[in-house]
């Protein structure tokens, strides 16, 4: 039985996008705005600052004196990254729960969300990708649908695994024949809902199947962050590995095996950094 | 104690209170050894087949690659005293994404490497999980050189 109406319905109850990211993603629209205005709207909040400053302290960012403000953190680290921490910390509120329908513990989703976004942030060069702050955003936020198809997944999860074996097609094809609706469609649902930018949306709605999509750099970004996170089983579910890869986007962009090989070291690196920081305190 | 084995990296134990997890395993493939003499056991977690694509990421970490890692991790077990004739292999991982083009079968080329080495230096492969598309976790108790799978959305199982 589709669940159509039921997810937009859980679309629709789903709270606000936190307050602090809405800020975060204004303020990354506008170069000239500095960070402390964001700082003085999450100061009081005891999670964002703690996670802030665990993550500033973090070999990521090299430190070597430790930050104990959110001031600090401002004068040591600048405008812009401070933002992105603050967007990834915030973000975790609704990425960081357990998501059972896809058997992912808590964290994990954030995990997936948080790695990939670096990664997308760190091929911007590669692709000529001017606007770093929305890459890492697009990829921080591209399976957020999963949060709201949890349920419905973990409810029809095996009639979801055998469509999807039995009709050789992907996990997100028998997402929509099952739900009739996919993660992804719900995520760009929620990107709409939350007032994000068309560019963010599609890359989003399509970050499976670029083919379908607006022809976008930022899309492609997120197509291939995440086809490399999914290969290296970061933050994998029980949808496992059972999406496509566009090929010809993908060579039309320079990616060959032996690029797509060096993309999967450069996100080891990216892990690598990343491991014991935020991964494991959860 | 949990030692837990990231991608791209390795342990290697004796300690019997210790057992070695590692996680969500897509195309990497988790190599498990045990000597049940010694008491002696290890999961490597690599990520590529061949370190040629990037020699200096193999000294800088061997556990990248098949070719590099599968030696480190057997001479780190011969070093706590596991002697190969009676060191047992056990593979997890080799998963891939749908990829009809086999441009980046990466999950199978690195089963293939795998058996190739174990093959060349005279090691038998035992009872292992590797192919399809699912994530794969393992986890070995070094007391007895049990592991424990386990497949997202499957449960877990015995190796």
């Amino acid at each position: 039985m589709k669940r159509t109406r039921e997810i937009l319905e859980k679309v629709d109850a789903l709270p606000p996008f936190p307050a602090v990211i809405h800020k975060a993603l204004a303020l990354l629209q506008d170069p000239l705005v500095s960070a402390e205005r964001i700082v003085e709207s999450v100061r009081f909040d005891q999670a964002i600052t703690a996670n802030v400053l665990k993550l500033c302290n973090s070999a990521l960012l090299g430190g070597m004196q430790r930050i104990s403000s959110l001031k600090d953190a401002l004068v040591r680290i600048g405008n812009k990254p401070l933002i992105r921490v603050i967007l990834s910390v915030g973000g975790s509120d609704v990425l960081q729960k357990e998501v059972p329908g896809y058997d992912l513990e808590r964290g994990a989703l954030w995990r997936h969300s948080a790695l990939c976004a670096l990664l997308c942030e760190s091929l911007c060069d590669v692709v000529g990708y001017g606007k770093k702050d929305k890459a890492f955003t697009a990829g921080l936020l591209h399976d957020v649908g999963k949060v709201v198809l949890s349920e419905f997944v973990g409810r029809e999860y095996g009639k979801i695994r055998d469509a999807a074996i039995a009709g050789n097609i992907t996990f997100l094809d028998a997402e929509s024949g099952i739900l009739g609706m996919n993660h992804a469609e719900a995520g760009a649902r929620l990107g709409e809902k939350w007032n994000f930018d068309a560019e963010l949306v599609n890359a989003i709605r399509h970050h499976h199947d670029p083919a379908k999509g607006d022809p976008s750099a930022l899309l492609f970004l997120v197509h291939l962050s995440d086809v490399l996170c999914l290969t290296s089983g970061i933050g994998g579910g029980a949808d496992g590995l059972r999406y496509n890869v566009d090929h010809e986007l993908l060579k039309g962009h320079g990616i060959g095996s032996k690029e797509f090989e060096l993309g999967m070291i450069r996100l080891a690196d990216v892990e690598r950094d990343f491991r014991g920081i935020v991964a494991m305190h959860g | 104690m949990k030692l837990v084995v990231g991608v791209a990296d390795m342990q290697v134990s004796r300690g019997p209170d210790d057992s070695i997890v590692t996680y969500s395993l897509g195309s990497c493939i988790g190599l498990c050894i045990y000597d049940p003499v010694a008491r002696v056991g290890g999961i490597l977690h690599y990520m590529l087949p061949e370190s040629r694509i990037s020699p200096e990421k193999a000294a800088a970490n061997p556990y990248m690659f098949a070719d590099t890692g599968i030696p480190a991790l057997f001479k780190k077990a011969y070093l706590l005293g596991a002697v190969k004739g009676r060191i047992t292999v056990r593979a997890v991982g080799g998963a891939q994404i749908l990829d009809a083009a086999g441009l980046f079968n990466i999950g199978k080329r690195n089963i293939l490497e795998m058996r190739k080495i174990l093959w060349q230096n005279g090691v038998m492969l035992g009872h292992s999980e590797v192919g399809g598309t699912v994530n794969r976790t393992v986890t070995m108790e070094i007391a007895t050189g049990e592991i424990a799978l386990k497949t997202s959305g499957q449960g877990v199982t015995r190796l």
